[in-house]
């Protein structure tokens, strides 16, 4: 690593190419617009000269998709290891179930898949990067590439594997391949040990990739 | 086999060309690996897709 290098065996500038951290430096964007950032923009300016959005309403719009995260997904989980009665009405009805906590899951419909000491859930979109965002925040990027999404479907165990994610026998791999009118979201199995904790706790124990699939709940420290 | 039926949606296909989009059933059926791909190890494991109710055959 070039900042690994002993002050005095080079000088300050360095011909790597990367950035004191390591890390390759990005190009400045110094292109024309592309056909679509020039729309979006004319558009945005547009509906602000019309008086339809302001600008502070586009930040704030922008600031709350950036806001959402795992922990959303995380506590409906939590609640659904603690409330039975939720749980069950979360496996009928994801959506409305999220909207009760609050998440609205917008114009799609969520359903939750359940792992058991029989099965184990993973989603994927094969299509393009199908994921509940109002729950999970954005989608990684690897959950996006056509390694995972021709893979899963293909040979889901090897995925798994090399997610660190090995499964006792016996035990069912269901993949559901998530297009356009439903979002997934694994409700992965509550680890041992965790009785008695409160859905606060639990909720940090609850990864994002165990709601994917492609992981499982973290045990209690 | 049907796992559950979901719906009705309106027709992508028909969306996708700016048409009004007839309503359909929407059905998430589940395939056994092994009946996807001769060659799998785990031909018990399953995958769910949904499929619109015109491209499904009475079986």
């Amino acid at each position: 690593m070039p900042h690994d290098t002993p002050s005095g065996t080079h000088d300050h500038h360095d011909h790597s190419g990367l950035s004191p951290s390591g890390h390759p430096y990005r190009a400045d964007q110094d292109g024309p617009l592309t056909y679509w950032q020039t729309m979006e923009i004319a558009i945005r300016e547009l509906m602000v000269e019309k008086g339809v959005v302001t600008e502070a309403e586009v930040a704030a719009q922008v600031d709350a998709m950036d806001a959402r995260s795992p922990a959303q997904g995380a506590a409906v989980v939590a609640r659904a290891w603690t409330d039975p009665a939720f749980r069950d009405r979360l496996l009928a009805d994801g959506s409305a179930a999220s909207a009760e906590m609050g998440f609205d899951v917008g114009p799609m419909r969520l359903i939750a898949v359940e792992n058991t000491a029989h099965v184990h859930n993973v989603i994927v979109c094969t299509l393009c990067s199908c994921y509940p965002r109002n729950l999970l925040g954005l989608p990684p990027d690897w959950y996006k590439s056509r390694a995972y999404r021709t893979r899963t479907v293909r040979e889901p165990r090897r995925v798994l594997s090399e997610f660190g994610v090995t499964l006792p026998e016996g035990t069912t791999v269901r993949v559901h391949d998530s297009t356009a009118d439903m979002r997934y979201i694994v409700i992965p199995a509550r680890p041992a040990g965790t009785e008695g904790m409160d859905p606060e706790a639990l909720a940090a124990l609850v990864t994002r990739d165990s709601m994917i699939g492609t992981g499982i709940a973290k045990s209690p420290a | 086999m049907v796992e559950r039926v979901l719906g009705p949606f309106a027709n992508p296909e028909q969306l996708a060309y700016g048409h009004a989009g007839e309503l359909l059933a929407l059905y998430r059926v589940r395939f056994r690996l092994g009946d996807l791909w001769a060659d799998t190890d785990r031909p018990d494991d399953t995958l769910d897709a949904e499929i619109y109710a015109h491209w499904l055959e009475e079986a």
